[in-house]
C-alpha cells in the first residue's frame, strides 16, 4: 500500500471515528434535563433583569429562542445542526451555574493549565522510567530490581484519588507547604507572582501524576529492554569492551525506546482528559477539574464541548502515534 | 495440556498463588460481611468521632485512650441514694417493655426500676426529693464524647410546677459541671417526643443528652498549642474518681403536694477513643464495617464487568475471525472508536444521567457493570479475532475441514479451547480497570448512592482531611480503603499475568 492510500484510509478512520463519538454525544446529552446546545442563556435574560419577573414572558422568551436555533424541530433535524456546530467547532455557550461566555474561549482559557500539568508530568515520568526500565532490566532478578518493580508496580495500581487525597493530608494540612486548592491559592496572585504561585500549586499534582504514570512506561521499558539485552549485538558491544554504562544507556535504551514511546505518544494524546481526578481533588483548573464541574454545574454544552475535544486529541495523537512508528521503524511500513 | 497440569503451573507460579490468595481473601470477606461486622456501616457514634483501631493502641502515643465504657451501673443497689426527708423508695427488678430496650444502653429488657414518693411541702422553690451518686475511676486520656441518660416514669404529680432530672459531674479535683436538666410542667402534660420539652406522664420517657463533637477552637483555653477540643475533652481530661449526680427535683409547690416517679436504667456512657479493626470515622461510624461492605461493590462489580465483557468480547470476536465479513468490518470500526472515547468523562456522564433517574438510581451498580461491558468487550472482541484467524490457518484445523467438519464442530473442539487461555488471562486482566473506575467514581460522586464503598470512604475522608490532622491525621481512614483497592487490583494483574504465562509458553521462563 503506498504511502497516500495509506494516510487517506487512516484519514477517513478518523473522520469516522468522531462522527461516532459526536453521535453518542448528541444521543447522550438529549437525555440530559437541559440541553440547549447554542443558546446563550445571557441573551434570553436579559431584557427581564431590572423589569419584570414573569415567569410566562420568561417561559414565552425561551420558546422564541428555541424555536429560532431550532430546537423545536424533529430530532434529525437538530441532529444534523448539531454535527455541523460539532466540525465547525461551534460549542454554543455556557450555562452553568460558574461560567459564562462562548465554550470555545472557556476550553482555550483552561486547557493551557492541563497541557502545562499533564505534559509536563508525563514527560518526566517518561523519562525517569526510559532509565530506571534499563536499570531494572540490568539488574534484573536482583533485589534492587525487585524492590523498584514491585514499587513501581504499586504506584501503578494506585489510584489518583489516593495518592492525591495522602498528598494533600501530608504536605498541605499538616506540613502546610503547598496549597489544598490551587486555583483558590494562585487566583489571589498578579504579574510575575502569579507564575510562580502556579508552579508552586503545581508541585504536589505534578509529582502524583507522575508516581501514577511512571509504573506503565517503567514496566513496557524493562520487558523490552530485557528483551534487548539479551540480543547478540550487546554481547558484540560488551566483546569490544565498551563501558557497561555506554551500552546501558545509549545502545539498550535506544534500542528499546520504540514500545514506550508509543506509548507516550498515546499518552500524550490523553493530555487533556487524562486528569479529571487529581485536577478535581487538587482544585486545578485544567479541562479535567471542568469536565467534573460542567456536571457538577450542569453545564452541559461545556460538558459536550470537551468531551469532543478530547476524543479528537486522542485520535490526532493516536494518528500520530501511527505515523511515527511508521517513520522510526521501517519495518512496519513494509509489514 | 490438561487442565489437570495447567493448574499445576498455577500452583507453582508463586505471583499467581499470592494475587490468588488476596482474591480469596477478599472475596471471603464480602461473602461474609454480616458475620463479619456488628455495626450497620451508617450507623453513627458506635464510638466516638475519629476512635483508632484498637490495635493501635500498642504504640505508645496511643495509650491509655479509652474504649467505649459504661460508667455508671444500672443496678441500684450500687448507687449511693438520698431522698427528701418525707420521702421514700422501693427497688424493683422487672422486664422493661420490648420498645424500650432499644432505647436503653443496656441490652437487656431485665432491669431494675427504682420508684420513689415523696409529699413535697408547700412554699419551697425546690425539693430535690431524689439524689442519688455513682463514683467511677476513670484512668484514660480524655475521651472526644460522652453521653447520658435515664429512663423516668412519672406516675404522679400534684400540686408541682415543674419536675426536674439534673445530671451534675464532679470532677476529682472537685469541679462540678452541671450537665442538663429536663422539665416537666405537671399543669399540662405535653405528649412530645422530643425532650427538651417535656416529660409525658404515665409513660416510660427516656432522657438522652450527648456532649457535642464539633471540634470548638479554644485559643484561651488549656496550654496554649491547644487550639482544638470539645466539652468532653474539657470534662474529662482528669484521672481519678468522678461522680455522677442525678438529682429529682420538684419545683415550686404553692399547696402542700405529692409526686410520685419511676427510674431505671440510668447510665453514662464514655464514647471510645479506640474501637474495632479500623477505628472510626469522624461521625464515629465504625470503618471496618464499611471496609468490609465495600469490599462487596468492588469485587462485584470489577468480576461481573469482567464477566460480561469478556463473554460478549468472546462471542464476536469468534463470529468475527470465524465468518468475517461484515460483523469483523463492524467489530474492527466499533473498536477503533471505543479505543478513543475518553472512558472516565463518558462515565461521569452516564453516572450523572442514572442519578437523574430514581429508578435507574436504584441499581446503579447494576448499570455501571453495564456501562463497564458496553465499553470494554471491543478491545477483547480484537484480540480474540486475531487468535482465531491465526488458529484458522493451522494445519490441523484445514485436516479437521477435509474431514468434513463444520464451522461449528471446529469452533467446539479447536477454537474455544484454544482461545480460553486468552479469555482467562483477560478476565483477570481486566478487572482491576473496573475496581478503580468504580472507586473513582464513588470519589467524585460520593452522593449517587448510601452503599459503603471504598471509594466512598475515600471521599469522604478526603472531605475531611483538614480535621484530620487534629486526629491522628485519621491515617487508619486514609490508609485502608486505597491499600485494599491497590492489593485487590493487583492481585488480579497478578494472576492475570499468571495464566498468561501458562497459556502463552513463549513467556515463560522470561
Amino acid at each position: 500500500m503506498g504511502i497516500k492510500a495509506y494516510l487517506a484510509k487512516k484519514v477517513i478512520g478518523i473522520i469516522i471515528t468522531m462522527w461516532v463519538i459526536a453521535t453518542i454525544n448528541f444521543f447522550l446529552f438529549q437525555v440530559m434535563p437541559f440541553t440547549l446546545l447554542g443558546i446563550n442563556p445571557e441573551q434570553w435574560f436579559v431584557p427581564i433583569v431590572g423589569t419584570q419577573h414573569n415567569l410566562q414572558y420568561i417561559e414565552k422568551i425561551r420558546e422564541t429562542v428555541i424555536a429560532e436555533l431550532g430546537f423545536n424541530k424533529p430530532l434529525d433535524i437538530r441532529y444534523l445542526i448539531y454535527l455541523k456546530a460539532m466540525f465547525t467547532f461551534n460549542f454554543g455557550y455556557n450555562v452553568g451555574s460558574i461560567l459564562s461566555g462562548p465554550v470555545i474561549s472557556t476550553i482555550g482559557r483552561y486547557a493551557p493549565y492541563t497541557v502545562l500539568l499533564l505534559g509536563g508530568s508525563t514527560i518526566v515520568a517518561f523519562f525517569i522510567s526510559l532509565y530506571l526500565g534499563v536499570f531494572s532490566a540490568h539488574k534484573r532478578g536482583t533485589p534492587v530490581d525487585q524492590v523498584s518493580f514491585m514499587t513501581l508496580l504499586f504506584f501503578y495500581a494506585m489510584p489518583s484519588f489516593w495518592i492525591g487525597s495522602l498528598l494533600i493530608l501530608i504536605f498541605a494540612f499538616y506540613l502546610k507547604i503547598a496549597p489544598p486548592n490551587a486555583a483558590a491559592y494562585f487566583s489571589s496572585f498578579h504579574g510575575i507572582a502569579y507564575y510562580i504561585a502556579v508552579l508552586r500549586a503545581m508541585v504536589l499534582p505534578f509529582t502524583s501524576l507522575t508516581l501514577i504514570s511512571i509504573g506503565g512506561f517503567y514496566l513496557i521499558q524493562r520487558s523490552t529492554a530485557i528483551d534487548i539485552i539479551n540480543e547478540d549485538f550487546v554481547t558484540v558491544l560488551k566483546a569490544k569492551g565498551l563501558k557497561n554504562r555506554s551500552i546501558l544507556y545509549k545502545h539498550v535504551l535506544r534500542n528499546a525506546i520504540l514500545p514506550t514511546l508509543t506509548i507516550f505518544a498515546i499518552s500524550m494524546g490523553f493530555v487533556l482528559s487524562g486528569a479529571v481526578i487529581t485536577e478535581t481533588i487538587f482544585g486545578w483548573p485544567g479541562l479535567g477539574y471542568w469536565t467534573y464541574m460542567a456536571i457538577v454545574t450542569e453545564d452541559f454544552p461545556l460538558e459536550q464541548a470537551i468531551f469532543f475535544i478530547i476524543s479528537l486529541m486522542v485520535v490526532l495523537a493516536n494518528f500520530i502515534a501511527d505515523i511515527s512508528y511508521g517513520l522510526l521503524d521501517p519495518r512496519i511500513r513494509r509489514g | 495440556m490438561s487442565y489437570k497440569n495447567q493448574l499445576k503451573l498455577f500452583v507453582k507460579n508463586r505471583m499467581g498463588m499470592a494475587g490468588a490468595f488476596i482474591i480469596i481473601f477478599f472475596t471471603l470477606m464480602a461473602v461474609f460481611a454480616p458475620f463479619l461486622t456488628s455495626n450497620s456501616p451508617s450507623q453513627t457514634f458506635v464510638a466516638g468521632p475519629w476512635a483508632v483501631p484498637s490495635w493501635a493502641t500498642i504504640i505508645p502515643l496511643y495509650s491509655n485512650l479509652p474504649p467505649n465504657i459504661q460508667a455508671v451501673s444500672n443496678n441500684f443497689n450500687l448507687w449511693k441514694i438520698n431522698v427528701y426527708k418525707s420521702a421514700n423508695y422501693s427497688v424493683q427488678e422487672t422486664t422493661l417493655p420490648s420498645n424500650l430496650v432499644s432505647m436503653t444502653r443496656y441490652t437487656t429488657a431485665e432491669a431494675q426500676v427504682l420508684t420513689v414518693s415523696s409529699k413535697v411541702p408547700a412554699g419551697m422553690s425546690e425539693v430535690p426529693v431524689l439524689n442519688m451518686t455513682y463514683a467511677f475511676n476513670y484512668q484514660y486520656k480524655p475521651s472526644y464524647k460522652f453521653a447520658f441518660g435515664t429512663l423516668i416514669y412519672p406516675i404522679k404529680a400534684s400540686n408541682i410546677s415543674d419536675l426536674y432530672v439534673k445530671f451534675t459531674l464532679i470532677a476529682p479535683d472537685g469541679k462540678v459541671y452541671k450537665l442538663t436538666s429536663y422539665t416537666y410542667v405537671a399543669s399540662s402534660p405535653v405528649v412530645i417526643d422530643s425532650l427538651d420539652n417535656g416529660l409525658k406522664m404515665n409513660a416510660w420517657n427516656a432522657i438522652y443528652m450527648a456532649s457535642d463533637t464539633t471540634p470548638v477552637v479554644l485559643s484561651a483555653f488549656g496550654p496554649s498549642g491547644l487550639t482544638l477540643s470539645m466539652p468532653s475533652m474539657i470534662i474529662l481530661n482528669q484521672k481519678g474518681t468522678y461522680r455522677l449526680n442525678v438529682q429529682v427535683i420538684a419545683f415550686e409547690s404553692p399547696q402542700p403536694g405529692y409526686v410520685k416517679f419511676s427510674l431505671a436504667d440510668p447510665y453514662f456512657f464514655i464514647y471510645g477513643r479506640q474501637y474495632g479493626l479500623l477505628g472510626t470515622d469522624n461521625n464515629g461510624r465504625d470503618l471496618w464495617s464499611q471496609f468490609v461492605w465495600g469490599s462487596r461493590v468492588s469485587i462485584e462489580v470489577g468480576l461481573l464487568a469482567s464477566v460480561f465483557s469478556v463473554a460478549l468480547g468472546l462471542i464476536i470476536g469468534l463470529i468475527a475471525g470465524m465468518f468475517g465479513g461484515v460483523i469483523e468490518e463492524l467489530t474492527m470500526r466499533v473498536t477503533d472508536v471505543f479505543l478513543v472515547i475518553p472512558f472516565l468523562p463518558l462515565a461521569i456522564v452516564v453516572l450523572f444521567l442514572l442519578t437523574q433517574n430514581a429508578f435507574l438510581a436504584k441499581s446503579l451498580y447494576f448499570w455501571l457493570v453495564v456501562l463497564f461491558a458496553i465499553l470494554s468487550w471491543p478491545s477483547i472482541a480484537r484480540v480474540i479475532r486475531s487468535q482465531v484467524l491465526s488458529l484458522k490457518e493451522r494445519g490441523y484445523i484445514e485436516a479437521s475441514r477435509a474431514l468434513g467438519a463444520g464451522n461449528w464442530h471446529i469452533i467446539r473442539k479447536h477454537i474455544i479451547p484454544n482461545v480460553m487461555g486468552l479469555v482467562y488471562a483477560n478476565l483477570a486482566l481486566s478487572v482491576p480497570g473496573f475496581i478503580l473506575t468504580e472507586a473513582a467514581l464513588d470519589f467524585l460522586f460520593p452522593g449517587a448512592s448510601t452503599t459503603p464503598t471504598w471509594g466512598r470512604m475515600l471521599s469522604k475522608a478526603y472531605d475531611h482531611a483538614a480535621s484530620a490532622v487534629s486526629f491522628q491525621f485519621g491515617w487508619w481512614w486514609f490508609i485502608f480503603p486505597g491499600l485494599a483497592i491497590v492489593l485487590l487490583s493487583l492481585a488480579f494483574v497478578m494472576v492475570g499475568y499468571a495464566l498468561d504465562e501458562i497459556f502463552n509458553p513463549r513467556l515463560r521462563g522470561q
